[in-house]
C-alpha cells in the first residue's frame, strides 16, 4: 500500500514537471537557412539576423503585411514642413533591460547609424537626414538635406531599429552579444551555427506574447529543413523550396503559404561592355529568354514574370506595365541582325554557387544559344560575386534585389548613376533617368510621385539594362496549431501575433 | 600446355581470357567506349535541349531514362556524359603515368641525392589528402575540362612514381642493365630501352585501377561545382544536380550513379585480371 502511494506520487511529480503540462505555453520553433550574424541592428546586413532583431527590437514607424505605414515607437507624427519631421513618442515604453523610451534614445539611436565610424550598412538609407534633434522627453525632430519623400519607409527598415543609449554603453563592443531593446521578445543564448533563443519580455507595451518564446534554429541543407517539418521538430519553416511546396501541403498537419515577394530576379548587364552597350542587343536578350519557362522549371510556377525593375509589392510599382519583353525569339534574331550581329556572338555570364540561381543561368544560357549568342558560365562564391560585379561583371550575371518598400528602394542606387561601384551593376548612367530618380526622392506629393516611378520604369523597361525574369513567390510552410502568422514581402516576420494552440 | 615464348603480349592475352570477370570488364568498357564515340547517333536527343513542359518524367518510351528539372533526355546526356568521364579518367591517369613514371625510373636508377630530392616531393604531394590537392589546384587554376584532369592526374601522380621506382631500383644491378652499360649505352638509353619496358606490367595494372578513381575523383569534383561547367553533361554534376530532387524524382540522381558505378566495376574487373594474367608467379 505504502509503496503504491509512493509510486502515485513520483508519476504525478513526473507529470507536473512534464514539458506541455499544466497548460505551460511553449515555444515556437523557427526554421532559417543560416545562422545569425551579430545581433546588432546598426550593424547587420542579412534577413536571417534582421528576422530575429525584428522580435527583439522596435523602430519609429513599421510596416504591415500589405506594406502601409503604421505606428510602431511613434504615437503620431507630422510635417511642420517638407522637410521636418516630427515624431511623438509613445510613452511608458520599456526597454529589457526596465529603462524608459525617451527622445533620447532615438537621437542617439539614429546618430548611430549615421556616424560614419560605424560604417553602418543602413547609413545610405538615412543619408538624406541633416540633424535630429530631442525637442523634449516624447518628441523628436528629424530635418533633411532636401524634402526626402521615402523617409518613413527607410524609418521601418531593420537597420533603423532604436536601441538604449546606456545599454549600448555597457556593452562597449560587444552590443551585438547582448542586444537590448524594447520588442515582444528578449535575447537568451545563441549557440554558433545552431540556434538563437529568444524568450518573451512581459513588459512588452502591446501586452506579452502569447508564447513563451522563440527558438530560431538554421538549418542549411533545403532537404533536411523539410524533413524536420514533416517530423514534427519545426512550426514554421521560411524558404521553403518550391519543389517541396506541393508534397508538403497534402500533409494534413502542416500549412503551406505562398506570398508576392518584395525581391525581383534579373540578370544583369554590364552596359559598358561590348556589345551590350547596344540597346537592341540588350532588347534581343530579353526578347530571346523564355521567362515562363525559367518560373516553370526553377520556381516550379511559385513566381511571375517581371513587367520591370521592381516587385508589385512595392510602392510605386506600375500596375499597368504588362509582363517586359515576352518570349519572341525571331524578333531576339531580328534585332540581333539589326545591331550587326547576324551570327550572334560569345559573352560570359556570372553566378554564385546556389542551385537556383545556377539554374537560371543554365537555362538562360540554353535560350541565348537559340539566338546565336553563346554565353559561358562563370561561377563566384557569394561574397567575390558581389565584389567583382561592384567593380564591373566581364557581361552578364544573375542576381536579385529586394530594396525597401518604396519604388526609390529598388530603383535609386541600382540605376543613379552614382551608384556605380556600390549598387549599379549594370554601370547604367543616364542624365534624364538621374533627373527622374531624384524628382522620386524629393516630391512628397504621393500622385505625383507615382508618375515620376511610372515614368522610370518605362525607361528602364525601354532600355533593358537588364534581362528582366521573374518576382518569386515567398513560400513558407506553418505547422496548422500555430496561428496569427503571416508572411511579409520582405521576408522578415514579426511573431508577435503568434500563438499555439494545443 | 605449351608456353608461347615468342610474344609476351599474346600470351597475356591468352592467360586474359581465361578469366571470366576481367573478359566481362573489357566488355562492358568497350561497349562504353563505343557508345560515347557513337554518341550522336546513339543518343535520341540533343542533351542540351530543354523541354520545361516535359521535366522531371519518370522513365516511359519516349525518355528511356526520364528527364531532369530543365526537361533534358537523362539518356542522352549519360550517353554524351560518358565521353567526358572517360576522356577525363584516361587522360589523368595518362598524365599521372607518364609524367609519374619518368620521375620514379629517374629516380630509381640515379638513385642518392636525386632519388632523395624527387621522392621527397612525392612524400610532399601524398601528404595532402587527393580531393583536397585536386580542388586546390582546380581552385588555382579555374575550372574547366583540361585543368580538372591535370588536377586529377597530379594528385595521382606520386603513386606511379613510387612504383616504378621501386621496380627500377631493383632492375638496375642486374646482369643485363650491366651488360649494356659496359657495351657503352647512355643512361638515356637504357632507361628507356632496358628500365620502362621492364616495369610496364604494373604499371598497366596500376593505371587499369587508377582510370576508375580518376573517374570517381572527377565525378566528386564535378559534383562539388569545381568540375565541368553547364551544359556540358557529365556524371557527377549531373548526381550534383539531381540531389534536390531525391525525394520527388530519384531517377535524375539514380541512372547516372549507375552509369558510374558500372564503369568503375568494368575497370576494376579488368584490373584484377591483368594484373593476375602479367604476374609472372602465377605463370604456369
Amino acid at each position: 500500500m505504502k509503496k503504491r502511494l509512493t509510486g502515485s506520487i513520483i508519476l504525478l511529480a513526473l507529470l507536473a514537471f512534464a514539458p506541455g503540462a499544466w497548460g505551460e505555453e511553449a515555444m515556437l520553433r523557427v526554421a532559417q537557412v543560416a545562422d545569425i550574424s551579430n545581433l546588432d541592428p546598426h550593424k547587420m546586413n542579412d534577413v536571417y539576423t534582421a528576422n530575429v532583431a525584428k522580435q527583439i527590437f522596435n523602430n519609429l514607424v513599421k510596416m504591415n503585411k500589405d506594406m502601409e505605414i503604421q505606428k510602431d515607437l511613434a504615437e503620431s507624427w507630422e510635417n511642420p514642413d517638407a522637410r521636418t519631421w516630427v515624431f511623438h513618442l509613445k510613452k511608458a515604453v520599456k526597454f529589457h533591460n526596465g529603462e524608459e523610451l525617451t527622445s533620447g534614445d532615438v537621437k542617439y539611436s539614429l546618430e548611430r547609424v549615421l556616424d560614419p565610424k560605424n560604417a553602418s550598412p543602413g547609413a545610405r538609407l538615412v543619408s538624406e537626414l541633416q540633424k535630429v534633434e530631442a525637442t523634449d522627453r516624447y518628441t523628436v525632430r528629424l530635418t533633411t538635406k532636401q524634402p526626402f519623400a521615402p523617409l518613413l519607409t527607410n524609418l521601418t527598415r531593420y537597420e533603423m531599429a532604436i536601441l538604449n543609449e546606456k545599454a549600448v554603453q555597457e556593452a562597449g563592443g560587444d552590443f551585438g552579444k547582448r542586444p537590448v531593446g524594447t520588442g515582444p521578445f528578449r535575447f537568451k543564448e545563441h549557440h554558433h551555427g545552431d540556434r538563437v533563443t529568444l524568450s518573451r519580455f512581459d513588459g512588452y507595451f502591446e501586452g506579452p506574447a502569447k508564447i513563451a518564446g522563440i527558438i530560431y534554429r538554421a538549418i542549411p541543407e533545403d532537404a533536411t529543413r523539410v524533413v524536420e517539418m514533416e517530423s514534427g521538430g519545426i512550426d514554421i519553416l521560411f524558404n521553403l523550396p518550391p519543389q517541396d511546396f506541393d508534397r508538403l501541403n497534402k500533409n494534413p498537419q502542416v500549412q503551406t503559404i505562398d506570398s508576392l515577394f518584395q525581391a525581383t530576379t534579373f540578370v544583369g548587364i554590364n552596359t559598358r561592355v561590348k556589345p551590350f552597350d547596344n540597346p537592341l542587343v540588350r532588347q534581343a536578350l530579353n526578347y530571346a529568354v523564355d521567362k515562363r519557362a525559367i518560373i516553370e522549371a526553377v520556381w516550379f510556377n511559385r513566381g511571375t514574370p517581371s513587367s520591370g525593375p521592381i516587385s508589385p509589392s512595392i510602392w510605386g510599382y506600375d500596375t499597368a506595365l504588362p509582363a517586359a519583353y515576352p518570349y519572341n525569339p525571331e524578333k531576339a534574331r531580328a534585332l540581333l541582325k539589326a545591331a550587326g550581329y547576324p551570327n550572334g556572338f560569345d559573352c560570359i555570364i556570372w553566378t554564385d554557387p546556389r542551385t537556383e540561381r545556377k539554374s537560371i543561368v543554365e537555362m538562360v544560357q540554353a535560350f541565348l544559344a537559340q539566338a546565336g549568342v553563346k554565353a559561358a558560365i562563370e561561377s563566384y562564391e557569394w561574397g567575390q560575386f558581389l565584389a567583382e560585379t561592384r567593380k564591373g561583371a566581364k557581361g552578364l550575371y544573375v542576381m536579385g534585389y529586394t530594396g525597401t518598400g518604396d519604388a526609390d528602394g529598388g530603383l535609386f542606387s541600382r540605376f543613379h548613376s552614382t551608384g556605380i561601384g556600390v549598387d549599379n551593376r549594370d554601370f547604367w548612367s543616364n542624365p534624364e533617368l538621374d533627373k527622374l530618380l531624384e524628382a522620386g526622392r524629393t516630391t512628397l506629393d504621393l500622385a505625383k510621385r507615382k508618375e515620376v516611378y511610372k515614368e522610370i520604369q518605362r525607361q528602364i523597361v525601354e532600355a533593358a539594362p537588364d534581362i528582366f525574369i521573374g518576382i518569386p513567390k515567398n513560400l513558407a510552410a506553418v505547422r496548422k496549431n500555430v496561428k496569427g502568422f503571416e508572411l511579409y514581402a520582405n521576408n522578415i516576420n514579426p511573431l508577435y501575433p503568434v500563438s499555439i494552440v494545443k | 600446355m605449351p608456353i608461347d615464348k615468342r610474344n609476351p603480349l599474346r600470351e597475356t592475352w591468352r592467360r586474359l581470357k581465361m578469366n571470366k570477370p576481367a573478359v566481362c570488364g573489357l566488355s562492358v568498357i568497350a561497349i562504353l567506349i563505343t557508345s560515347a564515340m557513337l554518341a550522336p547517333w546513339i543518343a535520341p536527343y540533343d542533351p542540351a535541349a530543354m523541354d520545361v513542359r516535359a521535366r522531371l518524367q519518370g522513365p516511359s518510351t519516349k525518355h528511356f531514362l526520364g528527364t531532369d528539372n530543365f526537361g533534358r533526355d537523362i539518356f542522352s546526356r549519360i550517353v554524351y556524359a560518358g565521353r567526358i568521364s572517360l576522356v577525363i579518367g584516361f587522360v589523368a591517369v595518362g598524365i599521372g603515368a607518364v609524367f609519374g613514371g619518368i620521375t620514379g625510373a629517374v629516380s630509381g636508377y640515379y638513385g642518392k641525392g636525386l632519388d632523395s630530392l624527387l621522392m621527397r616531393t612525392m612524400d610532399v604531394i601524398l601528404s595532402i589528402p587527393q580531393l583536397i590537392l585536386a580542388i586546390a589546384v582546380v581552385g588555382a587554376l579555374g575550372a574547366n575540362l583540361i585543368n580538372l584532369m591535370i588536377a586529377v592526374g597530379i594528385s595521382v601522380l606520386p603513386r606511379y612514381a613510387r612504383l616504378v621506382r621501386a621496380s627500377a631500383m631493383s632492375l638496375r644491378d642486374l646482369e643485363f642493365i650491366e651488360a649494356a652499360r659496359a657495351a657503352g649505352a647512355s643512361d638515356l638509353r637504357i632507361i628507356v630501352q632496358n628500365i620502362i619496358p621492364n616495369c610496364m606490367a604494373p604499371l598497366i595494372v596500376l593505371s587499369t585501377l587508377g582510370v576508375a578513381q580518376a573517374i570517381l575523383s572527377a565525378a566528386t569534383l564535378s559534383f562539388l561545382g569545381l568540375g565541368i561547367q553547364p551544359p556540358t553533361p557529365e556524371w557527377g554534376s549531373m548526381l550534383s544536380d539531381g540531389r534536390q530532387f531525391l525525394r520527388n524524382a530519384p531517377h535524375i540522381t539514380i541512372f547516372p550513379g549507375i552509369a558510374i558505378m558500372i564503369i568503375v566495376m568494368a575497370l576494376n574487373m579488368l584490373g584484377d585480371g591483368l594484373r593476375d594474367a602479367l604476374d609472372p608467379k602465377l605463370r604456369r
